[in-house]
């Protein structure tokens, strides 16, 4: 449904992105994370067809998303990583424009989404607080109900009761067959909604996969207690991370390398061992930090 | 399409709307104020007499060609060679620089951006709004003049075909303007910069239209100028012939409009 082709985008001689190759299939939940400035957000416009592409390309539906955007644009739900609304009018007002410039007649998706995140949305948006216009932005981009959502960080500035019921919006949307591309900066979110995730750095693709199998890949660390103090460089000559040291406990990373781990624990006087699960959100650090995997 | 149109003409209005309603209140706030003072200069001999004495030059080029001696040649150098030009004229470049510019740069215009809206359609229908509010501007500007005239110069005959000539020619020449703005305003991604590009331009065009009024030998700077193309003592006179000039002017304003939406469909939003 969502494909880019070496989608490249240069801002003069600032490399924007490079070489993105992916594809969503139709009824695909499809994470995209990343720091600040790694190129999300040129993806999405490039995606919405915002921005030329200086190289490859984008297509959604298998159409041109530059040079077909307003056709895009009838299929696709789109939220801005910024949401800037007009200050001038009522949020109902707004509403009501953008259902007929969708052409949507029946009001009753409309009140259901606005009772669904429950704001009053008849009031001037100059007033409205940025949780407020994010719910209006929210309900935007849902209201024709598209077959494609394109969401750029869509909780920011939601409190997190208003966060759950946007992954509960997303999962039900998953569940009607929605493909749905989502930047996000909150892993639990990413984790609850996505089916795969790509990771972007320094506007290239680091990995793309799915998240049961990152969590496969993810590391593991291990807080072991020894009787007494010990020299554990074994460890680190094991190529062990030691994450902390404080007197007889310490943290080991391990990744993947478990034999040499426990040969190395087999030389030391171990009274205690305790694994504690990483989340997604550590796993991405590992990623973003450059870590070796 | 006509449903998409019509929501962007809707919305576009509801944020021009009292810019609309500003301007043209104020055009017809100088109409009333203007038409107070006639009496009083039309019969004050003094200042007929320093008219004349005045250079040629400096007549032309404030516009005072058609005189004083009725109510639309004297609003024709008071107004409509001057304070309605300036009027006319901040209100075509910042009303298109917030219309065109201000909405993509600032991201209010998104979501209509994101919808199923052609670049071009978007820039057209700011467009359309804007040629609305002149409309509305120079409506308001002819009806006030014969009810005005009415009032403080009861015994003349109010030029309703002159009056309508006048302001058919405003329109024109400002539509060409606010194609020359929108060019601006679809080329340049800032709206800030976007305004003082096109407030320089504008003023150009008003510099060498007074300039290259002073004498002879500056004319060709006239010819340079938009303004060269509007004339309105000449229009009061009877001197002027406007099919030709109204057609250049159509041709002008749809070059410039057709290159402001091709400009924009090209460019790249931050949106």
């Amino acid at each position: 449904m969502i494909q880019t082709i070496r989608l490249g985008k240069r801002f003069g001689k600032v490399p924007g992105i490079q070489n993105l190759s992916f594809s969503v299939p139709e009824g695909e939940v499809f994470g995209f994370v990343g720091p600040n400035g790694a190129g999300k957000s040129t993806t999405i416009r490039c995606l919405m067809g915002f921005m030329r592409p200086t190289s490859g390309q984008a297509t959604i539906n298998g159409r041109n998303c530059w040079a077909e955007a307003p056709l895009i644009h009838q299929r696709v739900g789109y939220i801005p990583g910024e949401v800037v609304l007009p200050e001038n009018i009522r949020g109902l007002q707004f509403l009501r424009d953008i259902q007929r410039l969708r052409g949507v007649r029946d009001g009753s998706r409309l009140d259901a989404l606005i009772a669904r995140f429950g704001f009053d949305p008849d009031q001037p948006i100059r007033l409205m607080s940025k949780g407020t216009r994010q719910k209006l932005a929210i309900v935007a981009a849902f209201l024709h109900d598209p077959p494609v959502l394109i969401l750029d960080e869509p909780t920011s500035g939601l409190d997190p009761l208003m966060q759950k019921a946007f992954v509960e919006l997303i999962q039900e949307e998953h569940a009607r067959g929605k493909t749905i591309f989502l930047s996000s900066h909150i892993f639990s979110e990413i984790e609850r909604t996505c089916d795969r995730v790509a990771m972007l750095k320094s506007g290239q693709i680091v990995t793309i996969d799915v998240i049961s199998s990152l969590r496969v890949q993810q590391q593991q660390l291990f807080e072991v207690t020894l009787a007494k103090s010990s020299d554990v460089s074994t460890l680190s000559e094991a190529g062990l991370r030691i994450r902390a040291h404080r007197g007889t406990v310490f943290t080991a990373a391990v990744h993947g390398d478990y034999p040499a781990f426990f040969k190395a624990l087999a030389t030391l006087p171990v009274i205690n061992l305790q694994q504690h699960a990483q989340d997604l959100e550590t796993s991405f650090l590992h990623f973003y930090r450059g870590d070796e995997t | 399409m006509s449903s998409s149109l019509g929501a962007l003409l809707r919305l576009g209005w509801r944020s021009f709307r009292p810019t609309v309603a500003a301007y043209g209140l104020g055009s017809v706030s100088y109409v009333f104020l203007l038409m107070w003072l006639y009496p009083s200069i039309a019969h004050a001999p003094g200042l007929q007499a320093l008219l004349r004495t005045l250079p040629k030059s400096l007549v032309a080029s404030t516009g005072l060609v058609a005189g004083l001696g009725s109510p639309l040649a004297y609003l024709t150098s008071e107004f409509y060679g001057t304070l309605y030009l300036w009027l006319l004229m901040i209100f075509t470049v910042v009303g298109i620089v917030r219309l065109i510019a201000q909405g993509p740069h600032r991201g209010s215009a998104g979501a209509w951006l994101a919808g199923p809206v052609s670049r071009p359609l978007w820039v057209l229908s700011q467009g359309g709004i804007f040629w609305g509010g002149l409309l509305i501007t120079c409506g308001l500007v002819t009806a006030a003049e014969p009810v005005a005239m009415a009032i403080w110069e009861p015994q003349q005959v109010i030029p309703v075909g002159t009056l309508l000539l006048l302001n058919g020619m405003v329109v024109l020449v400002f539509t060409v303007l606010a194609g020359a703005v929108a060019v601006c305003a679809a080329a340049i991604s800032d709206d800030q910069r976007a305004l003082a590009v096109a407030a320089l331009f504008t003023m150009i065009q008003y510099v060498l239209s007074v300039v290259g009024g002073l004498t002879a030998g500056l004319a060709w700077m006239r010819r340079l100028s938009l303004f060269y193309w509007y004339r309105p003592a000449a229009i009061v006179l009877g001197a002027q012939q406007l099919g030709f000039p109204s057609l250049v002017l159509l041709v002008m304003a749809m070059l410039l409009w057709g290159t402001a939406a091709w400009l924009f469909r090209r460019r790249d939003l931050l949106l």
